[in-house]
């Protein structure tokens, strides 16, 4: 037998994690594959696949993740920008792929991925050097759309920095 | 971050669409174009030196095809 070449005839199965398999015989459908210990071997599966919505969470070192229902109350997604910069810039961000800039005192946050409801709390602060604004919002699953404003006689749209926003499910 | 997309919008107007720096780690510009530009919009994505320098008339915008 050549370097780099293995004989078929001489393959043991299930092929050893030492020589690249997983050592298994059998896998469960859907389930996801974990590291093993010396009492289950070189691999294990999680108990359950879950349903539908679940995330897998960690229980901590020597344990196996389970899938879990998401907590209520939690921050789904997160993002600092500057709104009056140009472009925008963003400072800091979570589960936000991009904010556009639609216009004046007009934003919307891109969700990387999508919230189970459209019915989340969406929190806002933002400020300006000369005056207070105000916010309001447009909620779908995949965006938030951020609309401030001026709270003085003039009402108009404005640019704001930082604009700091949440959304909370 | 040195490139932005822009998209044309509804008021004759111009999106544009920066990119998270958090996104830029696992998707390229043109992934995040994909998902954020509202499907069946024509987009480009340009250099950051390709915006007016100010947005004094940031509503006066126009995209240029």
């Amino acid at each position: 037998m050549s370097q780099g070449f293995v004989n078929p005839q001489t393959i043991t199965l299930p092929v050893p994690v030492s020589d690249g398999g997983t050592g298994a015989t059998s896998a469960t459908a859907y389930a996801v594959q974990c590291g093993g210990t010396t009492s289950t071997g070189a691999h294990q599966s999680i108990a359950s696949v879950g349903t539908s919505g679940q995330v897998l969470t960690s229980n901590g070192a020597g344990a196996l993740p389970t899938f879990q229902t998401l907590q209520s109350g939690n921050i789904r997604a997160w993002v600092n920008f500057n709104g009056t910069a140009n472009p925008i810039t963003i400072t800091g961000s979570g589960n936000v792929t991009s904010i556009t800039d639609n216009g004046v005192g007009d934003y919307t946050v891109n969700f990387t991925n999508a919230l189970a409801t459209a019915t989340y709390s969406a929190v806002a602060t933002n400020g300006y050097q000369a005056y207070i604004t105000s916010a309001g919002f447009t909620l779908t699953t995949t965006a938030c759309s951020i609309y401030v404003w001026r709270r003085d006689s003039s009402n108009n749209a404005a640019d704001a920095t930082p604009v700091c926003f949440a959304a909370i499910l | 971050m040195t490139q932005v997309i822009i998209y044309p919008n509804s008021n004759s107007g111009v999106c544009v669409v920066t990119p998270a720096p958090e996104a830029l780690e696992t998707m390229t510009i043109e992934e995040i174009a994909a998902k954020d530009v509202p499907q069946g919009i024509e987009y480009k994505i340009i250099d950051i030196s390709e915006l007016p320098q100010d947005r004094t008339f940031r509503n006066a915008w126009e995209y240029q095809e």
